[in-house]
């Protein structure tokens, strides 16, 4: 059995210290069939056929190639708020979800590795553009474990332009601002 | 069907899709080449009423996407106001300012037209108006400045003609890259809706303090689907942004649009392990 290396595994300088993440993806084997077995923050496990891995995954690049046709037209722009040079994934569990104009807002806790706890802003679009991209208020809850991937505040506050973020039941979706002239991002729903 | 045949039909399908259509669509559409005539209102004028989108493709945010190299005419006043906008203002819609006239007519977000014969209304994104009578008035002597300026509408065959000034010189930007504008503003747009599916503007800028002569900025709206309509949008709710937002648009990219340029990669997704 193959076991996927977790983020805080393949740490680098470059992307920093994280907690760990609460599961890792598991590989096995039914039926003599190779499936593929998920699972995120501890929720049932997903299983993929290598039918579905090849559907997805040409859904996940039609879904980005699809992306990067936006052009700028949102509430202000990510380039004079965030910095593009500073990437970073965040794992934590959600305290507070403010799902609100001009933007979305959800705070999450993130622990390292000694078991401190840093507290986190993310910034997703406004309730409309993420309900358009099939993220519904409901689909995250207190205490569900997210990861979000984004860009730090220019100001050094803890402050995320949530780009990519992974849903507690493994979807992968953009919390970008439509058209905010940000990054766009592979891999997340259209 | 071979699996990688399998994964490309499947591909085009999703993209097909009326979902994952309906959600690239979002704010902008595609063009289409439309067949039906221009509607008319009981007194014979085009009609624009609708909700109209940005045509995909189309730069937006940039008044200048017209002049050769989209280069503003500055006067050095102007520049100066560039300079001052670029380094030391925030942007005052993402502070919930109105963006006002002509920047919303740069702007990438849909609007809808109300249209009655005394009064058209262009209602806005972020929840705001501008209502322009056509009733004959003439411009008073010294209107109290507005950002979208004092507007007066007026017909002249087919074209519906708006002239607006007194505009205010403070907290405006002319478009999304902090272009400046001064109080001498003279905006006058030529709207038109050629056919079913769209509607046109030509908008002649004038500026005698902040740009050396008149240009033009002419943009095509395409109509959205006939259940689309504006939400609600209450722009300071929650306005997180405001503490941390830094003076400017960002970087301008090469295409002429606010954003960022050559941005660091971020991790990689997390995929299921293979086999």
């Amino acid at each position: 059995m193959n076991r996927r290396k977790s983020p805080a595994q393949c740490q680098s300088k470059f992307w920093g210290s994280l907690p760990r993440h609460s599961s890792a993806p598991v590989h096995a084997s039914e039926g003599g069939r190779a499936r593929l077995r998920l699972t995120f923050g501890g929720g049932p496990p997903i299983l993929l056929t290598m039918h579905a891995r090849l559907t997805a995954f040409a859904a996940l690049i039609a879904g980005a190639g699809l992306l990067m046709v936006e052009p700028a037209r949102a509430h202000h722009s990510f380039a004079a708020e965030f910095d593009g040079n500073k990437p970073m994934r965040l794992v934590g569990t959600i305290t507070k979800v403010e799902w609100t104009n001009p933007h979305a807002f959800f705070y999450i806790d993130v622990k390292d590795d000694q078991g401190n706890v840093t507290k986190w802003a993310c910034e997703g679009g406004g309730p409309g553009a993420l309900s358009r991209r099939g993220w519904k208020k409901g689909d995250i809850k207190l205490g569900d474990t997210l990861i979000v991937d984004g860009y730090l505040a220019r100001d050094g506050s803890h402050l995320i332009d949530a780009r990519r973020v992974t849903l507690p039941d493994g979807r992968i979706v953009s919390g970008a601002s439509a058209g905010d002239g940000g990054p766009q991002v592979p891999g997340t729903n259209p | 069907m071979k699996t990688t045949q399998l994964a490309a039909a499947l591909a085009l399908f999703m993209l097909g899709s009326p979902r994952v259509f309906a959600q690239v669509e979002e704010l902008a559409r595609a063009d289409v080449k439309s067949s039906k005539p221009t509607p008319r209102t009981a007194d014979g004028h085009p009609d624009f009423n609708g909700y109209w989108k940005s045509i995909r493709g189309t730069i937006t945010g940039n008044i200048g996407k017209d002049l050769p190299g989209m280069k503003l005419p500055l006067t050095p006043a102007g520049e100066a106001a560039l300079q001052h906008n670029l380094t030391a203002t925030i942007d005052p819609e993402s502070l919930c300012i109105l963006g006002g006239t002509p920047r919303h007519n740069a702007s990438g977000l849909p609007f809808e037209i109300v249209q009655s014969p005394k009064k058209v209304v262009f209602l806005y994104f972020y929840s705001y108006y501008r209502a322009i009578p056509v009733d004959g008035r003439k411009h008073t002597d010294d209107p109290d400045p507005s950002f979208f300026g004092e507007e007066i509408g007026h017909w002249e065959g087919d074209t519906f003609v708006v002239d607006s000034t007194g505009f205010k010189d403070e907290k405006v930007w002319i478009d999304e890259n902090a272009n400046p504008h001064s109080d001498a503003l003279h905006v006058v747009e030529r709207w038109t809706r050629p056919d079913f599916e769209h509607i046109h503007v030509d908008t002649l800028i004038e500026d005698s303090k902040f740009y050396t002569k008149p240009f033009h900025y002419t943009r095509t709206w395409i109509l959205g689907q006939p259940d689309e309509t504006l939400a609600e949008y209450s722009c300071s709710e929650n306005n997180v942004d405001q503490a941390h937002l830094g003076f400017g648009p960002g970087g301008i990219r090469p295409d002429g649009t606010r954003g960022y340029i050559n941005p660091a990669p971020l991790p990689p997704p997390i995929t299921p392990a293979k086999k």
